[in-house]
């Protein structure tokens, strides 16, 4: 049995078709880049592209989310559309939660957890750089690789905050909360690369605990009537249905419906004999041999 | 500031109405309006998109990042360049160029404002800090990517 096959084995009875799973992980993911539209124009950037013999087509569910199809070692982040900002280096997966969080022009929008920054630009992108986009970020080498990429963008309605999530001033509230969680990151171990590993029960505790302080703290800065989106790239149903479960027991937030068209699998409502609310099936579970990208999790939440 | 603007660039200082000026670290920055009371209620680390350096009183050098984002608007002291010319520009090269006149200019390549430059005498240099390109690999033949 392979290495990723002993690591990957607890998710046989809940991932359809496992060996087709397995084996999407061989490959890497495909190269995503996109668009900033604040600066440029996806036409011109296609062009560009295909000026230099590198072929994009734009994801339908993202406009200008072009996947590329460029030769091996074929390297984005060393072009000089990226040092302009033209483009952002995203895979397409972690483009689904800013995408389904939906956020409209003028809102009031806190990305809780917002290093490199993928998500924050493609949300106020989404707002026309409108409203306003806080992107919290509590670690200090993380902090300086968000704001260069958020200047990078030309992103004018974004303020940068350093406090820790879970505990995030509760003075103020948003629209819309994205909190997109650290994770074990078993999505991302695509590709001859990619080093899987088991993750220690006593680190998936501690995962789980502060995921579970991070979503909440989340849900107490929205306004009522707001929505969040809570997501990772990882497989692991404890950190994932098993932390928004129990949330959604104790706080009566209701799941809503994903509205990115993506090919996912429903979230789980039963795992390793515990159950979570029916509510879950609405959650996205995304799988490489399904839509070929890294493995996320994705659940839209309401706030009544 | 936004009279500068409008002045050596004529970018119109109602590109900017939605938006209040903030001083950070040296520099002139836009930040939405929208922004102001959240801006009030947290502690900011950064912020706002970076639009001149203030030189001196009255004195502002453009800023890259912001003159990528506004410069489309800009309709004069901008200089249009070709491939080769930038290529030039990139690798710190003093370039002749046709355009009279002294002082900052914008430089536009596909359409979109790449930087600042410096023109005077007929030489042209560029003003791009290294932060900007410090990861570009420019190939050595064939068009920019």
């Amino acid at each position: 049995m392979s290495r990723l096959a002993r690591v990957y084995e607890r998710y046989a009875d809940v991932v359809p078709d496992f060996p087709a799973f397995l084996a999407a992980h061989g490959a890497p993911a495909p190269l995503h880049v996109r668009v900033n539209t604040l600066k440029a124009d996806t036409g011109r950037v296609r062009s560009r592209l295909a000026a230099a013999g590198i072929p994009a087509a734009e994801e339908p569910w993202c406009p200008g989310l072009l996947r590329l199809d460029a030769p091996e070692g074929f390297a984005p982040g060393t072009t000089l559309l990226h040092a302009l900002g033209h483009i952002y280096v995203q895979s397409a997966s972690s483009a689904v939660p800013a995408v389904g969080l939906a956020p409209e022009p003028g809102h009031r929008v806190l990305d809780l957890c917002a290093a490199p920054g993928s998500k924050t630009t493609l949300l106020v992108q989404q707002m026309e750089d409108t409203g306003c986009v806080v992107a919290n970020e509590p670690n200090r080498k993380r902090l300086r690789s968000l704001a260069t990429n958020l200047e990078r963008m030309g992103a004018g309605s974004v303020l940068v905050t350093a406090y820790s999530g879970q505990n995030f001033p509760k003075r103020v509230r948003f629209d819309r909360v994205l909190v997109d969680v650290p994770c074990s990151g078993e999505g991302t171990w695509r590709g001859p690369a990619a080093r899987p590993r088991r993750i220690r029960p006593d680190f998936r505790d501690y995962l789980v605990r502060q995921q579970s302080a991070l979503l909440r703290r989340a849900y107490e800065v929205l306004e009522p009537g707001g929505e969040l989106v809570y997501s990772t790239c990882t497989y692991a149903p404890e950190e994932n249905e098993g932390v928004v479960g129990p949330f959604l027991e104790e706080t009566g937030a209701r799941v809503i419906p994903l509205e990115v068209a993506v090919p996912a699998e429903p979230g789980l409502t039963v795992w390793d004999g515990r159950r979570f609310p029916g509510d879950l099936r609405l959650a996205c579970r995304l799988y490489p041999h399904r839509f070929d990208s890294e493995g996320f999790f994705v659940v839209r939440v309401a706030k009544p | 500031m936004l009279g500068y603007l409008e002045e050596r660039f004529g970018i119109p200082a109602e590109a900017l109405s939605g938006c209040r000026m903030v001083r950070r670290g040296g520099y002139v920055c836009a930040l939405r309006a929208q922004c102001e009371p959240l801006a009030r209620e947290l502690q900011a680390a950064a912020g706002g998109l970076r639009l001149v350096k203030e030189t001196g009183p009255g004195r502002f050098k453009p800023a890259t990042r912001g003159m990528q984002v506004l410069g489309r608007l800009a309709r004069r002291n901008v200089i249009d360049l070709d491939d080769a010319t930038l290529r030039r520009l990139l690798q710190g090269q003093t370039v002749p160029v046709a355009e009279e006149g002294r002082g900052f200019v914008l430089l536009r390549w596909d359409g979109g404002i790449v930087g600042v430059g410096l023109l005077r005498a007929g030489q042209l240099v560029a003003q791009i800090p290294r932060t900007v390109t410090e990861h570009l690999r420019l190939p050595g033949e064939g068009p920019i990517l």
